[in-house]
């Protein structure tokens, strides 16, 4: 539009002599900004009403000043600019010209050589590009910024004329699938049919149609294509119509990424999830037949060699008889080393959801199973007020079970003291059962907390050896860490932690 | 002794695959004073046959008392149990879960299937004979069982 007037001016300069009266009306009633500037001196010596209110000058200032005064280029720039005009007759500029008000505008400027009153002088028409110049600079600033963000996100980008299928696409988009833009071209909305997977088009179609009918605000969609090296790839994809035409949708805009990676993890570890099932699915039977099967022919053994001797009693000697104790010792031996692997593998594979209980009750539930024991060894156990823990609740009553028990088991000469207190860790409760009995000598740190490892004879101390590795597995299945420390001779403290917050997911 | 019990033998429906298991039971009620007759059932599907009176135990009394091990062949005790539980005669026949398990999971599954008691069998002889005794002295001297072929009430 302002170009075409440019023209029109250019024209009407040109062909007609600007002390034609017609002209000279129009010259000075035209909402164009016009001057009339000489070429020798650089003075202005006519400008129009337009430049007047333009400039914001007083009509016999402006005529005062040099068209350097309002141009912000050097003296010499602006002469170079001049004698360029007076050599190729007309010739458009764009400058900064600088108002009355002291402000700077863009400008756009037409001028050509006119002979006027017998001079040689510039008829120039300014435009004032001042706004326009600036809604040209955001609207590229806008697209930088854009096209930075589709290159930092690494995102396909997609265009969909929903009427005709043309559909236009950045490289990326044939980038994600292993392709070039020039591989694909012609492109429509056909080049992404044939790519994506014909399993997870009935889901798509779904989505595209529920936001078609105004149900989803947005389309986003996972689903699979076909790469060119022959694999799947996953995709994000995400879209909206932006144009809609009688109530149907025109245009339709979107992104899409590539998910494969996160796809494979997810399904890692599903697959791990699945191993975890059937490894406890597993544990179950093992626990299954220990409990039933393992038990029964020890049973046999014990009951049959019991009833041999029973039934045969008076015709056996002293030695058969010890024989005899020493077969069904053994069976029976063997049945509580069943039942304790048994006890041993329970704590991880019948663990039940942790839940928020009072280590106070725990214990005290512990203490009233150890009751016999604690009367017999005329022993007492005190302890602080404890916390609430996360924990599952039979196992923090064995857990106390077995180390007051142990403790009290061990004991020295004098009546066992044990005590269990409990200090705040940060993130963690720090408990310790302390007792004065007989104590454990540093060097066997690792091997009391290893199933049926003993530091005893039987003779000496009964027990198979399963109570503190019942303990470490109890600690370590909630999160938390068992150790001892002691002074042989002066009694041990065990120590366990156990994290305020609940370990996640099942335990 | 009870009451309703006087004079006639009482009928035990012994579950156990297990032969010398089996042998061991009858040993122990050997020594009974009460005369009782001990029918053993060698799996699941024997021991419903028996209940139900189905095929070779068409003629077979109804137990006054039953013994039941949870691991069996072909149908194992819990589903013996359940099936007893669910017939509204049947149901009415103390269940004793006898078996060598101590696992939690069996002791509450019996429970929850509403098993009259568990006990575990114990490995030593003497020990398990004294159970025995204690089951005879309980089941078939303090109890009073339900009378034989009543009608729902």
């Amino acid at each position: 539009m302002e170009q075409v007037k440019v023209e029109e001016l250019r024209a009407l300069s040109q062909d007609r002599r600007v002390n034609d009266e017609s002209y000279r009306a129009q010259f000075a009633g035209s909402s164009a900004v016009m001057m009339l500037v000489e070429i020798d001196s650089g003075m202005i010596i006519e400008a129009n009403d337009a430049a007047i209110v333009f400039y914001g000058y007083p009509r016999e200032r402006l005529l005062a000043m040099r068209f350097a005064d309002i141009c912000v280029l050097s003296p010499g720039e602006i002469h170079q600019a001049m004698l360029s005009v007076a050599q190729e007759k007309g010739r458009q500029f764009q400058f900064q010209h600088r108002l009355a008000d002291g402000s700077l505008r863009d400008v756009d400027l037409a001028a050509s050589r006119i002979p006027f009153k017998g001079r040689q002088v510039l008829h120039t028409i300014i435009f004032d590009i001042t706004e326009r110049k600036k809604m040209v600079w955001q609207l590229i600033e806008h697209h930088r910024i854009l096209v930075n963000i589709i290159e930092a996100t690494k995102v396909g980008t997609w265009r969909w004329n929903v009427l005709t299928g043309e559909t236009v696409f950045n490289e990326r988009w044939a980038g994600i699938l292993g392709h070039t833009l020039a591989e694909l071209a012609p492109v429509s909305v056909q080049t992404w049919l044939d790519f994506a997977h014909p399993d997870d088009m009935k889901n798509t179609e779904e989505l595209l149609h529920k936001h078609f009918q105004g149900t989803l605000d947005y389309y986003d969609c996972e689903y699979r294509m076909r790469h060119k090296n022959g694999t799947w790839v996953w995709v994000h994809d995400r879209g909206k119509v932006v144009e809609w035409h009688d109530g149907k949708p025109l245009v339709m805009t979107g992104i899409q990424t590539d998910i494969t990676a996160r796809k494979q993890t997810e399904d890692n570890l599903r697959h791990a999830m699945g191993e975890v099932d059937r490894m406890n699915k597993e544990l179950q039977v093992f626990v299954s037949v220990t409990s039933h099967d393992l038990q029964e022919p020890l049973r046999m053994i014990a009951s049959y060699t019991q009833l041999l001797a029973d039934r045969y009693k008076g015709q056996l000697d002293e030695k058969a008889q010890k024989y005899i104790d020493y077969a069904v010792d053994g069976a029976v031996r063997m049945q509580q080393y069943v039942n304790d692997l048994l006890t041993y593998s329970r704590v991880t594979a019948n663990a039940k959801p942790v839940a928020l209980l009072d280590a106070n009750i725990a214990l005290g539930e512990a203490l009233r199973n150890l009751v016999v024991v604690i009367e017999k060894n005329a022993a007492s156990v005190t302890h602080d007020a404890l916390p609430t823990v996360f924990f599952d609740a039979s196992q923090l009553v064995q857990l106390f079970q077995n180390l007051v028990g142990n403790a009290l088991k061990f004991r020295g000469k004098e009546a066992p003291r044990v005590h269990v207190s409990v200090r705040d860790g940060g993130g963690e409760w720090v408990f310790s059962v302390k007792d004065n009995g007989i104590g454990i000598e540093r060097q066997y740190a690792e091997r009391i907390f290893v199933i049926f490892q003993r530091l005893h004879t039987r003779q000496e101390y009964p027990g198979t050896g399963i109570g503190l590795a019942v303990c470490k597995r109890i600690v370590e299945h909630n999160g938390g860490k068992i150790w001892f420390e002691s002074e042989p001779g002066q009694g041990t403290a065990f120590i366990f932690t156990v994290p305020k917050q609940a370990k996640g997911g099942a335990l | 002794m009870s009451l309703t019990r006087l004079g006639k033998p009482v009928d035990i429906l012994l579950v156990e695959d297990n032969p010398g298991d089996a042998d061991l039971a009858r040993d122990a009620f050997e020594n009974s004073k009460m005369p009782c007759a001990l029918h053993v059932a060698v799996d699941g599907e024997d021991a419903t046959d028996f209940l139900f009176r189905r095929g070779k135990h068409a003629g077979a009394p109804a137990p006054d008392l039953i013994m039941l091990d949870l691991n069996l062949p072909r149908k194992n005790g819990r589903e013996v149990l359940a099936e007893i539980k669910a017939d509204p005669v049947l149901r009415r026949i103390p269940v004793l879960v006898l078996t060598i398990s101590c696992a939690e999971e069996d002791i509450l599954n019996s429970y929850n299937l509403h098993a009259n008691c568990y006990i575990t069998k114990p490995v030593d002889l003497h020990q398990f004979r004294r159970v025995i005794k204690a089951i005879e002295d309980f089941w078939l001297g303090v109890v009073v069982l339900p009378p034989k072929g009543a009608q729902d009430l």
